[in-house]
């Protein structure tokens, strides 16, 4: 154990997400050593992080204004919404720069033994964006695991009834792989949702 | 010939997928239910990247072979394969997905490591097959799994007998604390009344009568789950998160 300060920022360093004791410790002591300016910079980036930014309160992607970036843009089409878990998700998908539509975070998904219900994300949000006639297409980008898939099942089971189209991202082979080291899941799916290789 | 380090470390065993928790930048901690290690926490190291070939062999509810090796604090996935893809097919489903969840809690919560959990693992095995199959309402399959997890961890109830004098049923009062149904005589303060049907139900559920189960009616249904819900949590002597998010008929 370190005395006060130390270990105070140790302590603090540890409860953050993959940082394990030996992380936090090495972390501490090259804030103790680097230049006070730089350290100066980063204490002042957290407190601007919780001081201005917060969620848009249409799409709850991360914003410093009441709409995001995406949400003020007119280019953006409206007709086309993308349901995606958390904001980084946003950031992944515009990378891609295939899609010109707008977004909405659900702020994780649903995963029970976790205690997370569909009550605790944005999912009532969701619903009502979709109540006007402007939304043509949503387009489910959850995640590709068990609970993106349960969250989107029921999604799809919650929109049904609303007359939009649903889509789900398609899953299948990584891009650059052997076909020989796919496993079973990934190629299975593949086979589902093949297309045809002409037009 | 002496074995090498890493044979003497390394095992072999067949597991479910109970939960995982993210690890890092990439790596994921899985807890498995193995029928002769008990309840195994190992590290799965990258399954988090898309190019990952084991990510979605160890999702939750899959039924895997795995290859692990054992470390200080947490094992770790050195390989493994699918034996049956349950979580797939309960992510179609989403009542069977929550029911899935309560179970894998349950499971969770009963068995500890290295300690045989030969029968929670079957049972777990035989409950997730169940729902996977989808013949039978996944409420009903969630609470006979429950009655009978409790029932192998040690407290099984008795919906025919009364549990304090042992005369023989039908009886019409249910005590959570002592363990089912009470007869008149023995009756203690604070004993639940269900109608008899409920209790017909919770009979069939811990008996593994599906032809009497599937048979009852939606309040029986109710009333049951409230009881069971009730005497699990009785004695897990905690509150069971998923419970609260399984979606019933």
């Amino acid at each position: 154990m370190y005395e006060g300060a130390v270990q105070d920022l140790i302590d603090e360093f540890g409860r953050l997400p993959g940082i394990g004791p030996k992380s936090a410790q090495r972390i501490a002591f090259h804030v103790l050593e680097a230049d006070r300016a730089d350290m100066d910079r980063l204490a002042d980036a957290i407190r601007a992080v919780k001081d201005k930014v917060k969620f848009c309160a249409v799409c709850f992607n991360v914003s410093e204004q009441e709409l995001c970036n995406i949400c003020r843009d007119p280019k953006r089409d409206e007709t086309v919404l993308c349901v995606v878990e958390e904001s980084k998700d946003v950031m992944a998908v515009e990378r891609t720069r295939s899609f010109r539509g707008r977004y909405h975070v659900l702020g994780g998904s649903i995963n029970p033994i976790a205690g997370i219900g569909p009550e605790q994300l944005h999912i009532r949000e969701l619903l009502n964006r979709l109540h006007d006639d402007t939304i043509e297409e949503v387009i489910i980008a959850t995640d590709p695991n068990l609970e993106g898939e349960a969250t989107s099942t029921y999604l799809a089971r919650m929109l049904k009834s609303l007359g939009i189209k649903i889509t789900r991202l398609a899953s299948g082979l990584p891009v650059g792989g052997d076909l020989e080291y796919a496993d079973e899941v990934t190629l299975g799916r593949a086979f589902e949702g093949r297309r045809s290789a002409i037009g | 010939m002496p074995r090498s380090s890493f044979a003497s470390k390394s095992y072999r065993t067949p597991a479910i997928v109970l939960r995982t928790h993210k690890l890092g930048e990439a790596d994921r901690i899985v807890v498995l239910l193995t029928p002769s290690h008990g309840q195994v926490r190992a590290v799965a190291k990258g399954v988090r990247r898309t190019s990952s070939r084991l990510g979605a062999t160890l999702e939750p509810f899959m039924l895997v072979d795995a290859q692990l090796s054992t470390g200080r604090s947490l094992h770790v996935v050195t390989q493994a394969q699918i034996r049956a893809p349950y979580g797939q097919r309960l992510a179609a489903d989403y009542r069977s997905y929550t029911a899935a969840h309560a179970m894998a809690e349950t499971a969770e919560r009963l068995t500890e490591d290295d300690v045989d959990a030969a029968a929670q693992y079957r049972l777990l095995h035989g409950a997730f097959a169940a729902l996977a199959r989808g013949e039978q309402d996944p409420s009903l399959i969630l609470d006979s799994f429950l009655l009978r997890s409790v029932a192998t961890a040690g407290w099984t109830p008795s919906f025919s007998g009364c549990v304090r004098c042992g005369a023989p049923g039908p009886h019409v009062a249910v005590n959570v604390p002592l363990g089912g149904v009470v007869c008149a005589a023995c009756r203690p303060a604070g004993s639940l009344s269900p109608a008899p049907e409920s209790i017909d139900l919770l009979d069939a559920l811990l008996t593994g009568d599906w032809a009497r189960a599937a048979s009852s009616e939606a309040a029986a249904r109710r009333e049951a789950a409230n009881i069971v819900s009730g005497y699990l949590q009785w004695h897990l002597e905690r509150v069971v998160k998923s419970l609260k998010h399984v979606e019933r008929a």
